[in-house]
């Protein structure tokens, strides 16, 4: 038998065996439909050429059937449902977080604390976004019960769009307006230059901190600390004396 | 409403979002995550949607980005997620001909899992090149110009794909019960 015909008859094979449902390569698939002749088996098992040529045949017909997958049922409405839902979640907190301390305290009554991070998103590192890996670039004071805004300023070399942004508190300290949330989430366009957010941070307990600020763009995350440091408190009786 | 036109324009594309998500990922909950990520980047640009000539090739593109991001974060993330994935049930469920002999189905499925084992060992832009080429009918060049690579860098990453596979699929094995 000569290689021509030999492909021939794994040509004709591969046809029957691809119009099954489900092709599936087994030792009984060369019996499919016309079965390979015996002298075309023995022309493989002497020809090395025919061999992978029957091989990338198998090959085919494998990758077929594995990719040959259904979508669960309904996953078109809990996609996209969840899309909606969590795009919704995350623009109520991103409008929360920028917006609603400045409404409710403004610049002037209360104490700001000015945090500069500079970055430039070309050059984040190739690295985990880990607390183990940041910088700790800045510290704050507060006393136990107060409310401090604290400015945190993020500036840019060149705009990122759809920058995911996380704060990680630890128990002790919140974030004045979300109760027992211990990490925000959220998406943000981030311009170039500079960028201001603003935390209402409050101390529920007199212990030091950490507060992890990440931001990760394209699978690039920085992260920065913010030292807590406790703050005693001053009474009125003990200034006058 | 956006939410409804974005439904419209994204539904009739996800059931072969999610066979190439699954070929890519060779996991169904892998496939669903990156088909939800797909639909949460999008959700917003529902302008930028409806502008394009071509949806389908377009959402692909951005899927197999997010799906490249994704495998990027999983290999730098020191914290490992073990997905315990039943391949058995995930190929019962999904792709194996109910209406065979319960023995012959069983050799099947073996081999199956062996070849999907396999194809997870093997760099994620080679099995992905490999599929496109072999089940999804692209051309050399629609995959250079997907993964941003030249068409020498594709066909070799088709050929060490193939090469890897081929190892495992040792025709004497087909011969013998067949004679």
């Amino acid at each position: 038998m000569n290689c021509n015909l030999a492909r021939k008859h794994i040509d004709r094979w591969h046809i029957e065996a691809s119009l099954l449902e489900h092709p599936q390569i087994e030792p009984h698939n060369f019996a499919v439909g016309e079965p390979l002749p015996q002298e075309t088996i023995e022309h493989i098992q002497e020809c090395q050429l025919c061999e992978q040529y029957a091989q990338n045949h198998i090959l085919n017909l494998q990758l077929t059937s594995i990719a040959q997958v259904k979508a669960p049922s309904g996953l078109a409405e809990r996609v996209i449902s969840n899309a909606q839902e969590q795009n919704s979640r995350q623009k109520t907190k991103q409008d929360q977080i920028w917006r609603k301390p400045l409404l409710k305290y403004g610049f002037v009554a209360v104490f700001i604390v000015s945090l500069s991070f500079v970055f430039i998103n070309s050059q984040l590192p190739k690295q985990p976004g880990s607390i183990d890996y940041a910088d700790i670039l800045s510290n704050i004071e507060l006393q136990v019960g107060e409310v401090k805004n604290t400015q945190v300023q993020l500036t840019l070399q060149q705009a990122i769009s759809q920058a995911s942004m996380r704060v990680k508190l630890p128990t002790h300290i919140e974030i004045d307006g979300y109760q027992d949330v211990r990490l925000l989430n959220w998406q943000t366009n981030l311009k170039s230059g500079k960028n201001v957010m603003v935390l209402p941070l409050q101390l529920l307990e007199p212990i030091n901190g950490l507060i992890a600020i990440e931001v990760e763009h394209q699978g690039v995350t920085k992260s920065f600390t913010i030292n807590v440091n406790v703050v005693e408190q001053v009474d009125d009786e003990d200034k006058t004396i | 409403m956006i939410e409804d036109e974005f439904s419209q324009l994204f539904t009739p594309h996800v059931d072969v979002l999610y066979r190439m998500a699954f070929q890519w990922t060779l996991d169904p909950n892998d496939a669903e995550e990156l088909v939800q990520e797909l639909a949460l980047k999008l959700v917003n640009k529902v302008p930028e949607l409806r502008r394009l000539d071509q949806l389908r090739p377009w959402l692909i593109k951005v899927m197999y980005r997010i799906f490249i991001d994704l495998h990027r974060r999983k290999v730098n993330n020191p914290v490992v997620f073990e997905n315990s994935l039943n391949l058995d049930e995930s190929l019962t469920n999904n792709s194996v001909d109910q209406s065979k002999e319960p023995e012959t189905r069983v050799d099947s499925e073996k081999l199956k899992v062996e070849l999907i084992k396999e194809l997870k060992k093997i760099e994620p832009n080679r099995a992905t090149a490999l599929f496109l080429f072999e089940v999804e009918g692209y051309s050399i060049n629609e995959i250079a110009e997907l993964q941003q690579v030249s068409e020498g860098t594709v066909k070799s990453r088709i050929f060490r794909a193939k090469d890897s596979l081929k190892k495992k699929i040792s025709l004497g094995t087909f011969w013998d019960d067949y004679s």
